[in-house]
């Protein structure tokens, strides 16, 4: 066998270090991400941690918090035990006096207005009237005093509240771990928050909380605060508004039913008893005394009592549930396709858009063969999913290339800034518009002589109509005009044409368009030339 | 965000799967035709692994820009966050 030369060795050796050097970088770059991503926060002693299915860790140690790959945090302790906390959750720490957020949260401003939190967040004023949303059903609050209206519950600067789905709700936090037999309202200072019916209402503005991510919660009776003349019943209650959450609610229940017809009065009570027979009259006097008088007769009995009155009207049924699940709706548009014609554009669109958030979807046609010049703005309709770009008064030109921009129009909500119109230019696609609208086909060429007999037909491709065209036939420095003054369709037009063909040695016979008009429009210029030999 | 999790898993899944299944075929045929090549003309063997080397490291290079961008998805995927 024949060996390998020096050089194929080291090559072999430089591949093998080139490799290894790569697995090297490789490796650290991954250990670098995940070791990021492991990233571990501290928990003192004597913490109140609840794990995901809200069970009071006993921090009798300290322990470390650490986000893993499944995106939950586990809370490792120094006595080697390990909890899942879920992919958020709230840590007292008795030792510094603070409240953390583990996870994504959302805080809620009295207008309505929805932060979203990230990762970790400290709690920078526990004694402010604030509500933060972890996830479906689960709040915080915090304030410097929290009770509860009408009731005897009372805590400070914080609690933590899991809300089952019949409106009752489980309250937790350092001092308490207590489930609510009944929908309550808590109150902290200004703001007041009806658990069951995830309302928030602060200075007479009620804000449903329900829309943050929807929610499972069940409880459809009428909410506390109304019940308790807190607010006013208004038709419409606020909602929670963030730009980076969109959803959709279940819808709310039906009406109720009427009423049932109120039941038949009972059956009259039987006639009351004959009166007693009257007393006998007295005996005569003197003599014999007379026979006694008879008994009188006794009396009539009573009318018998009216039927009962009947019984209520069946309240009406409750309305239907809402759907329980939230459905996250993610507002998109998308260009899918444009096919080309010579002078039109067909496009595929989609536009999805549940929340009806966007003013208007539009397609901007350029032409970029003339300077990126605007050609028309196209305003779609949302439930369709095509069109038809023809380029409006101008009109799009053969063998053209055209870009369009689609976007949209919207409204862009945030705490910062408040509410802007934006216009955003989401999808962009190159296209051009096909240069083939019509041909010419060489029948028959014939000499005779000097003569040379040319028979062409002039025809436009399916779908196009030329109204109108010029046609050239030549044969070396020979040529004839020939002018078709009617409409060019795809059955075309047959022409013939004499040339004197004397002196010339060409065999080449050509006939191509020198104006062609389509549409309105000059096209010969994208018109090929048609050559045959005699 | 869970489609487009779903979604970057999926293209990963392709890209890694695609990429694999052709480099797979290449080397098989490459590893063929060099056999063929050195038994046809033995003296040539340096030669051959010469270029075959090449070949490789252009194709390793060309992995581990894969790889670079599949890690890039999965953790720093710009349509997240």
């Amino acid at each position: 066998m024949r060996k390998l030369n020096t050089k194929n060795k080291m090559t072999f050796n430089a591949f093998a270090v080139m490799i290894a050097a790569m697995l090297v970088v490789f490796t650290i770059a991954v250990v670098a991400v995940i070791r990021g991503r492991n990233e571990s926060y501290p928990v003192s002693a004597g913490s109140t941690v609840y794990t995901e299915d809200y069970e009071y860790v006993d921090m009798l140690s300290a322990g470390k918090i650490t986000k893993k790959w499944d995106d939950k945090y586990y809370l490792s302790t120094d006595d080697g035990e390990t909890y899942c906390l879920g992919p958020n959750t709230v840590i007292y720490d008795n030792e510094k006096q603070n409240l953390t957020i583990y996870g994504e949260a959302f805080y809620i401003h009295e207008d309505g207005i929805v932060d979203n939190l990230e990762e970790v967040t400290v709690v920078e004023d526990m004694n402010k009237p604030s509500l933060y949303k972890l996830r479906d059903r689960m709040y915080v609050m915090t304030g410097n005093e929290i009770n509860e209206v009408d009731g005897d519950f009372m805590t400070d600067h914080y609690v933590a509240i899991n809300i089952h789905k019949s409106g009752t709700a489980m309250l937790m936090n350092d001092d308490y771990y207590i489930n609510m037999l009944e929908p309550v309202i808590l109150q902290s200072d200004d703001v007041y928050f009806d658990i069951a019916s995830e309302l928030m209402l602060y200075d007479e503005k009620v804000v449903s909380l329900k829309n943050i991510i929807g929610s499972s919660n069940q409880y459809n009776d009428k909410p506390l605060i109304y019940e308790k003349g807190l607010a006013d019943e208004v038709d419409g209650t606020l909602v929670a508004q963030n730009p980076e959450v969109i959803t959709i609610m279940g819808g709310n229940g039906g009406t109720g039913g009427t009423g049932g017809t109120g039941g038949k009065g009972g059956t009259g009570g039987e006639g009351g008893v004959g009166g007693e027979g009257g007393l006998g009259g007295n005996g005569g006097e003197g003599g014999a005394g007379g026979i006694g008088g008879e008994g009188g007769i006794g009396g009539i009995g009573g009318i018998g009592g009216s039927g009962g009155i009947g019984g209520d009207a069946g309240s009406g049924g409750k309305g239907g549930e809402g759907s329980d699940a939230a459905i996250s709706a993610t507002k998109w548009i998308s260009l899918n396709s444009a096919t080309p014609h010579s002078t039109s554009i067909d496009v595929d669109y989609t536009v999805n858009d549940l929340t009806n958030d966007y003013l208007d979807v539009f397609i901007n046609v350029f032409d970029l063969d003339d300077n990126k010049k605007l050609v028309e703005t196209i305003h779609l309709d949302k439930a369709s999913n095509s069109c038809v770009i023809s380029g409006g008064s101008i009109g799009l030109a053969p063998g053209h290339t055209y870009q369009l921009e689609m976007g949209y129009v919207a409204y862009k909500t945030s705490s910062g800034a408040g509410v802007e119109q934006i216009t955003v230019t989401q999808d962009i696609q190159k296209v051009t518009t096909s240069a083939n609208v019509a041909y010419i086909d060489i029948n028959k060429v014939a000499r005779s002589g000097d003569n040379l007999t040319v028979t062409f037909t002039a025809a436009a491709y399916e779908g196009s109509t030329l109204s109108g065209a010029t046609v050239l036939v030549s044969v070396g420095s020979k040529s004839q005009t020939v002018v078709i003054d009617e409409n060019i369709g795809s059955a075309g037009v047959t022409k013939t044409v004499v040339l004197d063909i004397k002196d010339v040695t060409d065999t080449n016979v050509s006939a191509k368009y020198t104006s062609a008009t389509y549409l309105g429009k000059e096209v010969a210029t994208y018109l090929n030339t048609t050559t045959t030999t005699y | 965000m869970e489609s487009i999790l779903a979604s970057t898993m999926q293209a990963i899944g392709s890209i890694l799967g695609f990429a694999f299944l052709g480099a797979g075929i290449g080397i098989g045929i490459l590893g063929a035709k060099v056999a063929e090549a050195i038994g046809r003309n033995p003296e040539t063997k340096s030669d051959v692994i010469q270029s075959v080397m090449f070949v490789a490291i252009i194709m390793t290079l060309l992995l581990l820009l894969l790889f670079a961008f599949v890690l890039v998805l999965l953790f720093f995927n710009p349509y997240i966050n």
